[in-house]
């Protein structure tokens, strides 16, 4: 069996724990309660035909009171950079993880995710800021771990992406 | 002090003592009782045999790479994993924490329930909504500015003692933006107080 590592990254409060548990156990909760220190949860998902285990490691959210250990990314074959549509600035601290996660682990698959979509009305994500991570090249999702919408896409495009790498 | 006593004391406080032997893997010292905490997790797989430590604690494998590399360049010294969770097989969540210790050339590696934890955890949710909210509070003040900013120059405009259609526009204008400011103003109340906050 195949068995891959994913970190989940991102600023505190973006939905990285949600996004996990909406995944794993179809369960989401509208309390926000704050990770501290490291989680990790299994998943099994068939990848065009193959059985992939994706071990998945949900990180405290990286703010003023906590930085992210680089040692937690060791071994991971790619990441998800979780944003907030609703406060532009996660939008930057996922462009900085994405550095230092590039500085550690070197070129692996990774998906940005712009997670609350059922909150779509009130984004404030700066539509230029988006246009220029657009043409990075880097892949963009929209999710919702309140609704699930696009959430099992976004894990399965990066196991096909972890695959192909 | 025997490394039976030693073991029984590290019980006693809830940790694990254990010590990488020749092959890589880890041996609980002397013979007490483990904490039932960790019995419940480290189990016994089929056929007697004792999983890596790593698979009953994933949280831990990042950090055992780093020990591992601390370990080989340091006689005397430790190092903390930071905290971790792990769910039992009761479906509870456990907050652990790893000590790597060396101990004269010998490799020792503490388990233990992470003391502090729920103080830890009270502190940054109460300090990360108070961000959230403030995050919030700045949001609705920026987009307080621009429309205040366009009344300030109408009411300049207005203070012209005889109104034209253009002026009777103005004051139109600054209706729709009293209107705007005062439907931002209405949110402000019902953001989260940092009083509701404690959990």
């Amino acid at each position: 069996m195949i068995q891959k590592k994913i970190c989940m990254l991102g600023g505190f409060g973006v939905g990285k724990t949600s996004l996990v548990s909406r995944f794993v156990s179809s369960i989401f909760s509208d309390k926000y309660l704050t990770t501290v220190g490291v989680k990790v949860d299994k998943k099994t998902v068939p990848v065009d035909g193959e059985s992939v285990t994706l071990v998945l490691w949900d990180l405290y959210g990286q703010d003023e009171f906590q930085t992210v250990q680089t040692s937690y990314l060791r071994g991971a074959s790619g990441y998800l950079l979780v944003v907030d549509g609703t406060r532009p600035l996660t939008l930057d601290t996922a462009v900085s993880l994405q550095q230092t996660a590039e500085g550690v682990i070197g070129h692996v698959p990774f998906v940005i995710l712009l997670n609350k979509a059922d909150l779509e009305a009130e984004w404030q994500v700066d539509d230029r800021a988006l246009w220029r991570i657009a043409e990075k090249g880097w892949p963009i999702l929209r999710t919702s771990a309140k609704t699930g919408a696009g959430v099992e896409e976004a894990f399965v495009k990066l196991a096909r992406g972890m695959l192909a790498a | 002090m025997s490394e039976t006593v030693l073991a029984r004391l590290a019980a006693a406080l809830d940790m694990v003592v254990m010590e990488q032997v020749p092959g890589g893997t880890f041996v609980q010292i002397g013979d007490a009782q483990p904490p039932e905490w960790f019995t419940r997790i480290y189990r016994t797989a089929g056929g007697g045999r004792r999983p890596k430590i790593a698979e009953s604690f994933p949280g831990l494998s990042a950090f055992l790479h780093e020990a591992e590399a601390f370990w080989g360049s340091h006689d005397e010294g430790r190092l903390d994993s930071g905290d971790f969770m792990i769910t039992d097989d009761s479906g509870r969540e456990l907050p652990i924490t790893a000590t790597a210790i060396a101990l004269k050339g010998r490799r020792f590696l503490v388990i233990q329930l992470a003391a502090g934890f729920e103080d830890r955890q009270r502190i940054l949710q109460r300090a990360r909504e108070q961000a959230l909210t403030h995050e919030q509070v700045i949001r609705k003040v920026h987009s307080l500015r621009r429309p205040l900013a366009l009344l300030v120059r109408l009411a300049d405009e207005l203070a012209r003692p005889v109104l034209s259609d253009r002026q009777r526009e103005q004051v139109s204008g600054i209706k729709d933006h009293l209107e705007t400011m005062s439907g931002v103003l209405d949110e402000l109340p019902k953001l989260p107080a940092a009083a509701s906050m404690k959990k």
